[in-house]
């Protein structure tokens, strides 16, 4: 009698286990949105070396969109990695600070602050981050901080630690990357349509305030509570606040939020106060209010990387083997790029991206393109020894021919369009417009 | 609190666990604590409890009183607490869910405008109200002992399981069940956890998707017309059955873990050979409750004998043997039209059009086995008996658009654009983006396996067949059925689920 009981119980345990594998093998597959950046810099963050990269940047869009990991390594030899997600409450920072130096314990933790005002969130930006993190005590603590801050109540929350609860409906479009991770190559790199061919005005919308407004006291609490954990952590800390377009109000609420960090003897980098200095452009260096642009992330990354440089002491670590990939990722995003990114010479010139690349074609001895729709007319830019670009003809719109000075030059034909007089340059591509004969 | 969702499933879990520790002698007081708090957390409001309270309050007196009136021959004094014991449940039932109905009617019969206070009507008060008035009735004619204790008697009407979609209790085997001293038996156990996996495969992964295609369908009935209609009249009888048969499964089987069996609602009620056999397939303690409480009576009662006897007397034996009973019985489906919902549209759809259905075919039913056997079709032949299952099929079908369609008009205009050409084929494209082609797949697969166990069904228990098959195969389905409810099934935030059909009645 007592071999049968012994034998049930056995079973029902066997029984028991096949059941988790199996929810759990679900849970695995289908428990996340199929979040493109959360595969990439959440889950890409644990297929990095332990102790390789010199800096973690946590936040949210205001770390991927702003500051792009390949050029910081191809300008600057620095390996920095985006710990971020959209819309990435602040009340993460602690957990995921925890969670990253257990493989990054030499790193730089760089925090952005600019969501350290809010209190709430939305259940879609906890799943963007936490379905992307392996299980871990860290997580679980990370998932019962931010499920409170959710419209989630009670058994509501179960969806946040089993998310197969509300991703099952992704059964019909399972790719590759939900069974395994698969890498862009791109460390982290954004080059999408948004970020690369758009352009807005935020000039108006720009407000900033030296003003001081207590933040709501579950600010208060995160943000002390962080504070104290970095006091005790002994890791090396950096604040940073990034250039975007808040309300006076929030800007109020950061401010007195960055003077407690300060306070506490901790550096807040003040990238809002000082567009000027790394002359970031509100009419043509972001592509939404919330976000610079390709334009604008390439000179944010680059001021960041001068200050982490000049004050952390990062040495270049370009051309060693351990980062051969790193190498590569920051080729394949120059490939990206490009054909979006205008010469120093034009650079600090008004822009207008929806106008397209001119696809130029050698035609005997000159230049022969397709007219470009809205264009105003051409400027034809001509490379010099030293690599920089010389503008050497302006063509009307209707003339789409232009003869070379010489056989083996290598022109750039740019559309432009006028707006209220001043002349707006649109994208080129460096590829296409060779006149070296093939 | 739908019987689908993790707080019920939570709730089921700490029940049961709390259940098997606590003495035997206990445990039906955990019952009954368990009951009033799913009620005070399922229903629209917890204060509607007061009205299920007051209800076995005055049904136990009533009762208790019945009892010792007719354990001293006083027959009088017991018909008088009967009638007033019916009328507590009868009235809450009335006043709480059809008084809208009845005083419509009667401000449009005298041409007056009625407002009327707005009432939270208790969950499960279809099904209570007639599981008291039964118990009552049984007590009226000495088939049951008066309960002594009201708590027992609580727990009979509020057990919690039942709430929700049915069935209709029976006193009599149900104190047995409920009040029984249960060991935990595992088999018991399995057996019923297997059946609520089942109910949850039937309503998650097959009802949710046909209800996504009928909505679709009757969204946009113009668009939709001709074939489609038909389509999505057969999809809904479907939708109803994989709906509330699996609310059952679900309710039946949480049950049975607890050691207690609740009565059967449903035989495979698609393999009926004719609209009779159909509802004694279908929600079959509503049909056995009218059938003992209501139509039985009315056929013994004074007025039906003297109405028997003046048509024997006028018309002949033939129309005297058929008009009281054909009577009785349009009294029992206008009460079933009504029970289910106080509008003009299930008073015929749900009971009127069903009575004709059923009058008709016995009228028809000589002249058919005639015309049968002179066309030497084979009645005993499976074809035979598909065909008539399927004629069963769409005359359920016709009757459930009324159902299922909003109004009257909506059912009519239905019918009328049935016979319009369709704007799209019913083959063509359309019909795939209704729920896609990968869900249409999965209907067929689920369907096809629902026949299968039907079948099986219709041999014996499907349960007890799978417990003789070997372990790993035993463990694969199970296994596959959960992963296949996790991954597939209607559920979730990103899933508009619909709420059980028979649910808050």
């Amino acid at each position: 009698m007592q071999k049968k009981k012994t034998k049930k119980i056995i079973l029902l345990l066997v029984f028991l286990l096949l059941v988790v594998i199996v929810l759990g093998a679900a849970n695995h597959i289908l428990g996340s949105s199929g979040d493109a950046t959360g595969r990439q810099l959440i889950r890409g963050f644990y297929h990095e070396p332990k102790n390789s990269v010199d800096a973690v940047y946590i936040g949210g869009s205001d770390v991927f969109m702003f500051f792009q990991p390949p050029l910081a390594w191809c300008n600057h030899g620095i390996a920095v990695w985006n710990f971020a997600s959209n819309a990435q409450p602040f009340a993460a920072a602690e957990d995921l600070i925890r969670e990253a130096s257990k493989r990054q314990p030499e790193a730089l933790y760089i925090i952005s602050v600019a969501s350290a005002y809010s209190s709430s969130t939305e259940a879609e930006w906890v799943h963007t981050l936490t379905d992307y993190l392996p299980l871990s005590a860290n997580k679980l603590h990370l998932i019962s901080t931010l499920a409170d801050m959710t419209e989630l109540k009670g058994a509501e929350q179960l969806e946040f630690y089993f998310p197969v609860l509300r991703f099952h409906t992704r059964w019909n479009e399972l790719t590759e990357e939900d069974f395994r991770f698969v890498s862009n190559g791109l460390k982290g790199g954004i080059a999408n349509k948004g970020n690369l061919r758009t352009v807005e005005d935020v000039t108006e919308t720009w407000i900033m305030t030296e003003e001081r407004q207590e933040a709501d006291s579950f600010a208060v609490e995160r943000m002390e509570s962080l504070l104290d954990y970095c006091d005790k952590s002994g890791l090396q800390f950096l604040f940073v606040a990034p250039p975007m377009t808040k309300t006076p109000e929030i800007w109020a609420q950061l401010n007195s939020l960055c003077d407690r960090i300060t306070a506490r003897g901790y550096t807040v980098l003040h990238l809002e106060h000082e567009t000027d200095v790394y002359a970031l452009d509100t009419a043509a260096d972001f592509y939404n209010t919330g976000h610079v642009n390709i334009h604008g992330s390439i000179k944010y990354t680059d001021y960041l990387c001068r200050y982490l440089e000049e004050n952390y002491g990062f040495t270049d670590r370009r051309g060693q083997a351990d980062y051969a990939d790193w190498d590569e990722a920051a080729a394949l995003y120059e490939q990206k790029i490009h054909r979006y990114v205008l010469p120093f010479e034009i650079d600090a010139a008004p822009r207008t991206l929806d106008l397209p690349a001119v696809e130029a074609e050698r035609s005997g001895s000159g230049l022969f393109w397709m007219p470009v729709s809205g264009a105003d007319g051409y400027g034809v830019f001509l490379r010099q020894e030293d690599g920089t670009w010389l503008l050497a003809d302006e063509l009307d719109a209707y003339e789409i021919y232009w003869n070379c000075p010489a056989e083996d030059s290598t022109v750039i034909v740019v559309a432009y369009r006028l707006e209220n007089g001043v002349r707006c340059w649109g994208c080129f591509d460096t590829t296409v417009t060779s006149t070296k004969a093939k | 609190m739908t019987v689908t969702s993790l707080t019920f499933f939570a709730f089921f879990g700490l029940s049961l666990l709390v259940y098997y520790l606590l003495p035997l002698r206990f445990r039906w007081i955990l019952l009954l604590i368990s009951s009033f708090v799913f009620f005070c957390f399922a229903a629209a409001s917890p204060w509607t409890i007061l009205y299920l309270l007051g209800a076995v309050a005055a049904v136990w007196l009533c009762a208790r009183g019945i009892r010792s009136a007719l354990e001293n021959g006083k027959q009088k004094q017991a018909k008088l607490l009967l009638l007033l014991g019916i009328f507590v449940p009868l009235g809450l039932l009335i006043l709480l869910k059809y008084l809208g109905f009845f005083a419509t009617n009667a401000a449009a019969i005298f041409g007056k405008s009625v407002t009327l206070p707005q009432f939270a009507a208790p969950l499960g008060i279809s099904f209570y109200s007639l599981s008291l008035i039964g118990y009552l009735l049984d007590v009226y004619w000495g088939q049951c002992e008066a309960e002594k204790n009201p708590a027992r008697l609580a727990l009979f009407t509020a057990w919690y399981p039942v709430m929700v979609s049915g069935p209709i209790l029976r006193y009599s085997p149900m104190k047995d069940e409920l009040f029984a001293e249960h060991r935990f038996d595992s088999r018991s156990f399995c057996f019923g956890l297997q059946r609520m996996l089942w109910g949850l495969f039937l309503k998650l992964v097959l009802s949710g998707r046909l209800g996504a295609a009928v909505d679709a369908i009757y969204a946009d009935p113009v668009r939709y017309a001709g074939g489609y209609i038909w389509l999505a009249a057969g999809l809904f009888m479907l939708q109803l059955y994989t709906d509330f048969s699996g609310c059952m499964e679900i309710i039946l089987g949480a049950s049975e873990c607890y050691g207690i069996k609740l009565p059967e609602n449903f035989r495979t009620p698609f393999f009926s050979r004719s609209v009779q056999e159909y509802w004694q397939r279908w929600h079959i303690t509503l049909g056995a409750w009218l059938r003992d409480y209501l139509l039985y009576p009315i056929l013994r009662s004074g007025l039906w004998k003297r109405m028997t006897k003046w048509i024997r007397a006028h018309l002949g034996k033939k129309a005297a043997k058929r008009i009281p009973n054909d009577l009785g019985m349009l009294c029992v489906w206008l009460l079933i039209g009504l029970w289910h919902g106080g509008d003009w549209k299930f008073i015929l759809g749900m009971g009127l059009w069903f009575w004709c259905c059923i009058a008709l075919s016995r009228l028809l039913d000589a002249p058919c086995k005639k015309l049968c056997a002179k066309l030497h079709i084979p009645t005993d032949s499976l074809i035979w008996h598909i065909v008539q299952s399927l004629r069963v099929f769409v005359l359920v079908a016709i009757g459930n658009m009324f159902f299922r369609l909003d109004s009257l008009s909506a059912v009519f205009e239905a019918f009328r654009l049935g016979f319009q050409p369709a704007q799209d084929n019913v083959l063509s494209g359309t019909l795939a983006l209704l729920g896609g082609p990968a869900d249409w797949a999965i209907l067929g697969v689920g369907l096809g396996l629902l026949l299968l166990v039907s079948c099986w069904q219709e041999k014996g228990s499907v349960r007890q067949r799978i417990a003789r098959w070997p372990l790993p195969l035993r463990w694969l389905i199970w296994l596959l059925l959960i992963a296949v409810i996790v991954v597939l099934g209607a559920y979730g935030p990103l899933y508009n689920a619909q709420d059980f059909i028979y649910e808050r009645f």
